[in-house]
C-alpha cells in the first residue's frame, strides 16, 4: 500500500551551506559598517577606568561625576561625586562647574553593565569642555561598591 | 504550521527590530559587550558591528525556506551564548543592562529573572522553528 514511512529531507550539506552563508553575510555587512562608520577613537569610551585603577584614581584629585538619575544619586553615590545627567543638564552642569577646575581629572559613572548614561555625559562634557580629561568607570557604581 | 509561522514572525520581528536599533550605535554596543566583562578591545569592537548585522540577517533569513532552519539554528546558538554570558555576569555580581534593544532597554530594571525568562522563551522559540523547519519537507 505504498511506503508510509516519513523520511525527513534534511540535507546536512545545504544546511551547512546556509549556516556559512548567513555568517558570511553578517561578517561582510559588519565589515562594510566598520568602514562606513568606524568607532571614533577619540570618544571617552576608549578612556575607561577599571577597578584595578581605582586606588590610583582615589589617590588623585579625581572629580567623580554620577550620571544616574537624581533619585539614584540620593540613594547612594561615590563620596564627593556630583550628579550630572542628561535629564537635567543645566542644573547638573552648574554644580559640576562649581566643583571642576581645568586640569582636574573627571571620571563618569552610572549603573555599569551596558548603561549608556556615563557615555552620554562624558561625550557631552568633552564637547562642552574640549580640554577636559574624562574617563568612564567600567562597571559603574556597583564596581565601586564591590571594590571599595 | 500556523504556530511555526507565528513563531517565525515573532522571532523575525524581534531580531530585526533589535538589530536595527543597534546597527548605527556601535559605540553603545561595544559598551554593552564590555559590560559583561568577558571581552574587551578588538573583540568587543568586532562584536559591536557583527551582532546587530547577524541579528538582522538571521531575522530576514527566517522568511526564506532555504535559510529558515539555519537562521533559527544560529539564533538558538546565539541566544544560548547570551544566556551563558548573562548567567556568568550574574554570578560575578555585575549590574547588567544587556543592551539587547539599544537605548530602549536602558530603563529596564536590573532583574536577572526577567532576562533569563526572556532568553529561555527565545531559545525555545528558535529551537521550535529550527525543528519544524528541518522537518518540513518529507519524502
Amino acid at each position: 500500500m505504498g511506503n508510509t514511512e516519513a523520511k525527513y529531507a534534511f540535507q546536512p550539506r545545504s544546511f551547512g551551506f546556509a549556516v556559512a552563508f548567513l555568517l558570511c553575510i553578517s561578517c561582510l555587512m559588519a565589515q562594510i559598517a566598520y568602514i562606513v562608520y568606524p568607532i571614533d577613537g577619540e570618544t571617552p569610551m576608549n578612556e575607561s577606568l577599571t577597578w584595578a585603577n581605582l586606588p590610583e584614581a582615589k589617590a588623585t584629585d579625581t572629580l567623580w561625576v554620577d550620571a544616574r538619575s537624581a533619585h539614584e544619586f540620593e540613594k547612594g553615590h561615590i563620596p564627593g561625586a556630583v550628579n550630572l545627567n542628561m535629564d537635567d543638564w543645566a542644573r547638573g552642569f552648574a554644580t559640576f562647574s562649581g566643583a571642576w577646575r581645568p586640569g582636574r581629572p573627571v571620571v563618569v559613572y552610572c549603573n555599569g553593565g551596558g548603561c549608556m548614561a556615563s557615555v552620554d555625559v562624558a561625550t557631552r562634557l568633552k564637547k562642552s569642555l574640549p580640554e577636559i580629561e574624562v574617563k568612564i568607570l567600567k562597571g559603574g557604581y556597583p564596581t565601586w561598591l564591590q571594590k571599595d | 504550521m500556523v504556530t511555526e509561522r507565528l513563531a517565525r514572525w515573532v522571532l523575525s520581528a524581534l531580531f530585526i527590530f533589535g538589530g536595527c536599533l543597534k546597527i548605527f550605535g556601535p559605540e553603545e554596543m561595544r559598551q554593552s559587550i564590555e559590560g559583561f566583562q568577558f571581552v574587551t578591545g578588538d573583540l568587543a569592537v568586532f562584536g559591536a558591528y557583527f551582532i546587530p548585522w547577524f541579528e538582522v540577517t538571521c531575522g530576514i533569513a527566517l522568511f526564506f525556506d532555504k535559510t529558515r532552519a539555519a537562521a533559527a539554528f544560529l539564533l538558538c546558538g546565539f541566544m544560548l551564548l547570551i544566556t551563558l554570558a548573562t548567567f556568568l555576569a550574574w554570578q560575578k555580581g555585575i549590574s547588567l543592562h544587556c543592551g539587547c534593544f539599544g537605548r530602549f532597554a536602558n530603563d529596564l530594571p536590573d532583574d536577572y529573572r526577567i532576562l533569563f525568562m526572556r532568553d529561555a522563551g527565545l531559545i525555545i522559540l528558535c529551537a521550535f522553528v529550527c525543528w519544524r523547519s528541518l522537518g518540513l519537507k518529507k519524502t
